[in-house]
């Protein structure tokens, strides 16, 4: 079977595992305790006003029933409503996309321009000042939380430098850019800790592989070597390991988008779980577990394309 | 004058000396055996002479390695690497691990043709394409672009004598280039090796634990024990009147000598520890002819036609 196959043969797969993610979201948000219709109507609401708004909401109704409700009307593209913004709730999250996309994409990016170039020195200088140097900052940010990195930041840059904007978003893409520096920075200072390290050890195994001596006995130079042999073989475990902190990345968004008020899902999440706002916690809660499935079915795509021994 | 001509050559891990007193050489089209127990310093002999020996591990403290009358020791990172693959390849026991598993083949013998020769993108996949048609790899222009997963264990050997002969080395450094290989296999790419000797005129250091293997394809041999050359000279002399004791008790403990695919067999007692050799002549712990002068050391002199031995007793020059 072709080694791309899977890009066919995946979505199929993926629909028991959709049901899944749409029974949890619904049967986790069912379990919150707390009756949202008497927080949208007020403490002093008439029993009528009660059952007139749980009528129209349709949680007059069984579970299941609301469960098939709940899917019929997510094959429509309709989330229900927000009780708290009083708008649809897909709209509201469509307008909440994009800052946590990009957080997501720049702190993947920004990992790897972090960690390529400290872990590629560390290998290559293993056991000097620049090593130790390095082994520092991975601890460093292997020990702190990321929202008291972001906060750190915050003050460093934005307080006392002034160099970026404490909170919010730009209107313009330049201006959203450089809202989301210091959001992408806590982030990926976080995962190219982790990421630097794994990079370093993969690096020095590569560097001493039998393969790299085979290139050394070319006559190719070292920089070469390391170029075209050991950066494409050191970079297939970091492709795992992060598909393995996707999970991860989503829950970090969520803290840094507090943090830093990024009008994000994340922010958009916390806000509906203090208010109980039942359909958007539901929403959002779909759209960031099929974001995983996503990011991860990305990963695969880049492990198929960057080890030609890998068959999904 | 010789191709290659190694003189007095010692390596050492930190103060050990693993490998010490080696003189070998070898002319234009020979093929050189190169045979010893395991641990008697074939494979760190032969990555000193392309100066490939592990940083920081081990170095060479002493001798020469002249390759054309030019000594390769002294010279440079920069200028060994102008020597590395354009006049020397080398090629190794194990394809699976000595190939890169995720570059094509075509690009892991098209790479030192670019950055040695400056060869353009075509030139370089041309030189790829006619290099896998002479190791006799089937379809070359379809299978530059495969990886090594996609090769079986002898075409894997194949493509990595390709990736050696890229920019075409006069010598050919092929350390156990058999001994992963089932037999059959192994038997193909000898043959392989003996038909670019002769159309190319490569010389070839053949390190091989099976002496079967070097009365089919050596013109030389030199035998190796614990870091020292014991007996070198023309294979049949070696082979066929040995004038050192260890290179008797190896071709002796043959199983019947005619077999071909003979191993190297037991000879009794253990093989001394690298770094902590006996003194004086050191195989004269397991020795039969072993006497009181064996606790000096034997210099490896003429011992008969063409053969130079390391022995007190090494047979004097018989009927000539
Ligand atoms: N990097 C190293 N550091 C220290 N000692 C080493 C190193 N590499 C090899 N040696 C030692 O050098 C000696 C010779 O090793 P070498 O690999 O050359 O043996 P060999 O003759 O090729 O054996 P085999 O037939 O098993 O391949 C061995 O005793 C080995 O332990
Ligand atoms: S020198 Fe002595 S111990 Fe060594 S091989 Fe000759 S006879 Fe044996
Ligand atoms: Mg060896």
């Amino acid at each position: 079977m072709h080694r791309y196959a899977f890009v066919l043969t995946r979505p199929l797969q993926l629909i028991p595992v959709l049901f899944g993610i749409s029974i949890l979201s619904f049967f986790l948000v069912k379990s919150i305790p707390g009756d949202p219709v008497r927080l949208l109507l007020g403490t002093k609401s008439t029993p009528e006003a009660v059952a007139r708004i749980r009528a129209q909401y349709g949680l007059d109704e069984s579970l299941p029933v609301q469960y098939l409700h709940f899917l019929e009307n997510l094959t429509r593209g309709e989330m229900g409503h927000s009780l708290l913004y009083k708008m649809p709730v897909l709209p509201l999250i469509a307008e909440r996309v994009l800052p946590t996309f990009l957080l997501v994409v720049g702190s993947v990016l920004l990992t790897l321009l972090i960690a390529v170039p400290l872990a590629s020195l560390a290998a290559l200088k293993r056991g000097t000042a620049a090593d130790h140097a390095i082994r520092g900052f991975t601890t460093a940010g292997l020990g702190f939380p990321a929202f008291w990195l972001g906060i750190m930041l915050i003050i460093l840059f934005s307080v006392k430098l002034g160099l970026f904007p404490v909170a919010g978003f730009g209107e313009d893409a330049l201006t959203m850019l450089h809202h989301m520096v210091l959001p992408c920075l806590t982030v990926a200072l976080a995962l190219s800790a982790i990421v630097t390290r794994n990079l370093r050890a993969s690096m020095i195994a590569e560097l001493a592989s039998d393969h790299a001596t085979a290139a050394r006995a070319k006559g190719l130079p070292e920089s070469w070597v390391f170029r075209r042999h050991v950066l494409p073989n050191s970079l297939i475990p970091t492709i795992n390991l992060l598909a393995i902190n996707v999970g991860w990345l989503i829950g970090g968004s969520v803290v840094v988008e507090t943090v830093f008020s990024l009008p994000g899902m994340g922010q958009l999440l916390v806000r509906a779980i203090f208010t109980r706002d039942y359909m958007v916690v539901q929403g959002v809660t779909l759209v960031f577990a099929c974001a995983t499935v996503l990011l991860n079915f990305v990963a695969d795509l880049l492990t198929v394309a960057a080890d030609p021994r890998v068959k999904l | 004058m010789s191709l290659l001509a190694v003189r007095d050559l010692a390596i050492a891990a930190g103060r050990h000396l693993l490998v010490e007193d080696i003189d070998l050489d070898l002319s234009e089209g020979e093929v050189l055996g190169l045979v010893g127990e395991s641990g008697s310093g074939k494979t760190i002999t032969c990555r000193a002479l392309m100066r490939l020996l592990p940083e920081g591990q081990l170095r060479i403290t002493r001798g020469s390695v002249a390759l054309n009358g030019r000594d390769l020791v002294p010279l440079s990172e920069a200028a060994m690497r102008k020597v590395r693959g354009v006049e020397v390849g080398m090629i190794f026991q194990n394809p699976n691990s000595h190939l890169d598993p995720v570059m094509r083949i075509g690009d892991q013998i098209a790479e030192s043709v670019r950055y040695h020769e400056g060869a353009s993108r075509a030139d370089a996949r041309k030189r790829a394409i006619d290099l896998l048609r002479q190791v006799g790899i089937p379809d070359p222009a379809g299978r530059i672009s495969a990886f090594p997963h996609e090769f079986s264990g002898g075409m894997r050997q194949r493509a990595m004598i390709a990736v050696a002969l890229a920019c075409r080395p006069r010598l050919l450094i092929a350390d156990e280039p058999t001994t992963a290989l089932d037999v059959t296999v192994q038997a193909q790419v000898l043959r392989l090796l003996l038909d670019l000797r002769d159309r190319l005129g490569l010389a070839i250091i053949l390190v091989t634990h099976n002496l079967g293997v070097v009365a089919q394809t050596c013109d030389s041999l030199a035998v190796m024990y614990a870091g020292r050359v014991m007996e070198r000279g023309p294979k049949r002399d070696l082979l066929r009147a040995p004038a050192h004791p260890y290179t008797e008790a190896l071709l002796k403990c043959q199983p019947g000598s005619a077999a071909p695919a003979a191993q190297l067999p037991a000879i009794p007692g253990q093989p001394p520890l690298a770094g902590v050799f006996p003194e004086g002549c050191r195989f004269h712990p397991r020795c039969p002819r072993a006497a009181g002068i064996c606790r000096e050391r034997p210099a490896l002199l003429p011992a008969g036609g063409k053969r130079l031995a390391a022995c007190h007793f090494a047979a004097p020059p018989r009927a000539a």
